[in-house]
């Protein structure tokens, strides 16, 4: 190379922007309530299937955490017909995956396989959502794996670190509880499952997303003829107590002792997910620490060398929601950290963001928004969230005018209102000897657990 | 990976877990690619794909952990972190800008033996991004202070991903036991005491030496027109001078095990026990690497496979288990693990895997579990290539690591071709007395009382002087 290269000292400017063209979806309801959303998708030769409901972890009742997820995970092992090793020989015969999960605010049945093997799936897929059986002794072996994966779950800092922030941010609110105990589970019974099921697994409650190279009138004849038979019932309700109500700074530090690394967690209360205050707090968490060109990263990371990285979490879930920064830091700087993470959080409070972070935050949003899509399962996900969320039917199209939108005093409003230092809640993972004097200018008192859960003094 | 994901001996595996396959009624759609080779020796492949604005850009540049100077372990991940720092026409984190500014993301990851670079952007910023790609392969101007910094990061990474989580230590520990000779040996993350004895010299040596056309593969997939992008392809990589200097290779061939191993370690916060059984393999060119692809997936994938079904479901004896191909340029290993459920033996659990094992060798697999395997893994291959990443990945892999870029579609049919009889031979000739590793990997509560070390640690000499850091 030679210096007279000059083209390479100056970075070439993009072309002209070229247009998305979002995947035609078509939208209707089964007369049992089921939804239904189809999505032709041709590029490859491969389906997939989503069904949702409007009921997850936090329709557990409060003696029975774990409720959702125990019932969700045993769906897929038995059904009127069918046992446990056969429905996974048959979806593994045809290459296909098969499984039911259970979130906070909803239930998915997810499954897709080769496009040829869509009937046989889709046969099984109805098969466990209207006929599981639940039989005893699968319910005590999943009883008995969710105890042995309670026991590696208390080995992990990120879970000790959920664990304790949902206690303190939710107070009695169903977020708070993230796993049973090794008692609630023996107190689990089969009966408590088939009815947890009848009540929530209604097609009236639940839509059911397709999208892969389907003839669409051939799959819709096809689903009607399966789920025809399944009756409507009463929708679930929810009993749903108040957050608790913060008024100063707190510090809960897990003590792990040996920890290698502090897992901090810094959070205060944030919105749902149906917020007007949704697309101001994207922005603001895009410039803050969504990424690794975001404020925490640059800072944490780039410049300072404390942590593999440094983010903010948006978690807007359907009834409430945390604003948090996290990193996992080396235990000799968790103080520095803190500072670090308390300057950028005061800063984001008090300043205004820059024309230029707000201008390349929306660029990254929207340039994005077709990547994630680029996959039938990126855009279920997305039809997912339109549906569980009660989001506007024209989300999909809407996103970027809405992102667009923003301007700079909507992120300060949305900072002040919910970044909050002088309220947030710390939570500590790591070893509370080496750490304590570190972090007490940032609280008055410390509250201290063992990896148990339990108060420590 | 520099940012979110862990450099482990598994994670590198899945992502270049290879292998292709197709179903009876399937037909795997043939992946059209354009190939040429420019006069400084680098390599350029592109496919045409207009189904949404992006575009995906790789760089593979065939260097790798296996590559990390002597003393050094680690480096070759601590190069790709200082990639992302200044180059001469490049701010620091410039590539980040250039991608998630417009709308993009991109990432890097070190395998044994690769590196590979990529981003994923609107497909009008392609030019943009080439320039910055061959910007940063002429050359780079890391400083004392970003270098120190980002070693730091490195160091951090090291912890999250080996020390936090309870069995970062056991994949780790299990590698380095596992190959005596073969540079393998070195854990791709390095250690704490190697990365500290780096130097900014070290990073400048290390880019002459293996940062050159003739050793890296460009790879884009997506919404391009091909002539525009041939013309900034010639414009901005095709004057970069090929070094007149050799590019070395690794030589060094691990030999046969003669005899059965065992390693025993113990870990603060591990909750329950695990097991490790390794085979050495040969290469992922070899003819059998098929085959042991197959006895991988029938062994692991799924709740139907045989470790499920057998220590999980019907004897409770592990908690989870795992088999794993993990086939390398040079030599690879077949990998069973398990993590033994509360309350059973570790011995037991080594019992049941080798039963399994046993199984393959004694009775052909049936024509059914053959079937789904290649039904399993076709749909995988096909998953993987609905995004102009995962094509890119794929023709990267069948390029650099396979020799030929048209293995991207050849390599299904080898898959395809694989019977009942050549699953059992390479069990077989594999899977034997001599060539087998076991690893147990304990809570600290199980280590024997102090004052005699119980640990048969001397037997391994070459390698027993390399765990210290880890204490």
């Amino acid at each position: 190379m030679t210096e007279t290269e000059a083209f390479r000292r100056q970075m070439p400017p993009p072309l002209a922007p070229r247009p998305l063209n979002l995947p035609e979806h078509l939208e209707t309801t089964l007369s049992n309530g089921l939804g239904l959303v189809v999505v032709e998708d041709k590029r490859l030769p491969l389906i997939s299937f989503r069904m949702a409901f409007r009921s997850g972890d936090a329709n557990d009742p409060a003696d029975q955490p774990g409720l959702s997820d125990m019932m969700s995970s045993l769906m897929t092992e038995g059904t009127a017909t069918r046992t446990s090793r056969q429905i996974a020989e048959e979806v593994e015969r045809f290459g296909a995956t098969l499984a039911v999960g259970s979130s906070s605010d909803f239930t998915t049945v997810a499954a897709s396989s080769l496009s040829v093997y869509a009937d046989e799936i889709l046969d099984l897929m109805a098969d466990v959502s209207m006929n599981p059986s639940f039989p005893q002794n699968e319910v005590d072996l999943a009883r008995e794996n969710t105890k042995q994966l309670l026991i590696q779950q208390r080995a992990q800092p990120t879970f000790l670190a959920s664990e304790r922030l949902s206690q303190v941010m939710f107070g009695k609110h169903p977020y708070s509880r993230l796993s049973p105990t090794p008692e609630m589970l023996d107190a689990m019974t089969r009966d408590d499952l088939v009815r947890f099921r009848e009540a929530t697994y209604i097609p009236n409650n639940g839509v059911l997303m397709v999208v892969g190279d389907v003839d669409r009138d051939a799959i819709i004849a096809r689903i009607e003829q399966l789920f025809a038979a399944w009756k409507p019932g009463a929708l679930p309700d929810l009993d749903l107590p108040a957050l608790p109500k913060r008024s100063a700074r707190s510090i809960h530090v897990v003590d792990r002792p040996d920890s290698a690394q502090s897992n901090i967690v810094i959070a205060n209360e944030g919105i749902t997910r149906t917020s007007p205050d949704y697309f101001p707090m994207l922005l603001m968490h895009t410039i803050l620490g969504a990424n690794a060109s975001s404020r925490l990263f640059m800072n944490l990371r780039e410049e300072k060398g404390y942590t593999y990285g440094a983010y903010s979490n948006l978690d807007a879930r359907r009834l409430a929601g945390t604003f948090r920064a996290t990193a996992e830091v080396r235990t000799s700087v968790t103080g520095a950290s803190m500072h670090e993470f308390f300057y950028e959080l005061e800063r984001i409070r008090n300043e205004a963001v820059s024309a230029e972070e707000l201008k390349n935050a929306k660029s990254y949003l929207a340039g994005v928004f077709p990547i994630r899509i680029e996959t039938q399962d990126g855009l279920i996900d997305q039809l997912v969230s339109i549906r569980m969320y009660d989001l506007p039917s024209n989300y999909l199209e809407t996103y970027r005018e809405q992102v667009n939108a923003v301007t700079v005093e909507d992120i300060q409003r949305a900072a002040q209102n919910y970044v909050t230092p002088d309220r947030a809640a710390i939570v500590i993972v790591g070893d509370a000897v080496e750490i304590s004097e570190q972090v007490k200018p940032y609280a008055d008192a410390i509250e201290l657990y063992d990896t148990e859960g339990k108060p420590k003094k | 990976m520099r940012r979110r994901s862990l450099l482990t001996l598994i994670a590198c595996a899945v992502i270049l877990a290879g292998a292709i396959g197709s179903s009876a009624q399937t037909k795997m759609p043939q992946m059209k690619f354009r190939e040429r080779t420019l006069p400084n020796g680098m390599r350029v492949l592109s496919v045409v794909d207009k189904s949404s604005p992006t575009v995906a850009i790789n760089v593979w540049y065939h260097v790798g952990s296996k590559d990390d100077p002597d003393q050094r372990s680690g480096f070759a991940h601590l190069f790709e972190h200082l990639m992302f720092k200044s180059t001469k026409n490049m701010k620091a984190e410039m590539m980040d800008r250039l991608t998630e500014d417009v709308g993009g993301n991109n990432n890097a990851f070190t395998a044994d033996d690769v590196t590979v670079y990529f981003e994923i952007v609107p497909s009008n910023y392609l030019e943009t991004l080439l320039w910055a790609e061959a910007d940063r392969l002429s050359g780079l101007t890391v400083d004392e202070e970003s270098f120190h910094s980002e070693r730091a990061v490195v160091e951090e990474e090291f912890r999250q991903s080996i020390l936090a989580p309870p069995y970062g230590k056991f994949s780790y520990t299990m590698q380095q036991k596992s190959f005596v000779s073969h540079p393998y040996q070195r854990p791709g993350i390095g250690s704490i005491a190697d990365l500290d004895a780096a130097t900014v010299e070290n990073v400048q040596k290390f880019h002459t030496t293996y940062y050159r056309p003739d050793n890296a593969t460009l790879l884009v997939v997506g919404d391009f027109d091909p002539r525009q992008f041939d013309a900034w392809v010639d414009k901005y990589f095709g004057s970069i001078q090929k070094p007149d200097l050799p590019l070395p290779r690794v030589q060094t061939k691990e030999g046969e095990r003669t005899g059965e191993k065992r390693f025993t370690e113990y870990g603060a916060n591990v909750p329950l026990s695990a097991v490790g059984i390794n085979y050495l393999v040969p290469s992922e060119k070899s003819e059998d690497a098929p085959a042991l692809t197959m006895a991988d997936i029938i062994l692991s994938q799924g709740r139907s496979s045989r470790l499920y079904q057998s220590l999980v479901y019907q004897q409770q004896i592990a908690q989870s288990t795992n088999a794993n191909a993990d086939l390398k340029e040079d030599a690879g290993l077949f990998q069973l693990t398990a993590i033994v459920a509360a309350g059973k033996k570790p011995e037991d659990a080594e019992a049941a895997l080798r039963a399994e094992i046993k199984k393959l060798q004694d009775t052909p697999v049936s024509a059914a579990e053959l079937e789904k395997a290649k039904n399993q893994i076709i749909t995988s291959q096909l998953r993987q290539r609905e995004t102009n990443n995962g094509k890119a990945n794929a023709l990267g892999r069948a390029a650099v690591l396979l020799g030929d870029a048209n293995r991207v579609n050849t390599a299904l049919e080898k898959l395809q071709a694989v019977t009942a009889a050549d699953v059992q031979r390479i069990a077989n000739k594999y899977f034997t007395d001599k060539n087998r590793y076991v690893f147990f990997y304990l809570p600290e509560a199980m280590r024997p009382a102090s004052g005699v070390n119980k640990m048969p640690q001397s037997r391994e000499s070459s390698n027993g002087a390399k765990g210290a850091y880890l204490k």
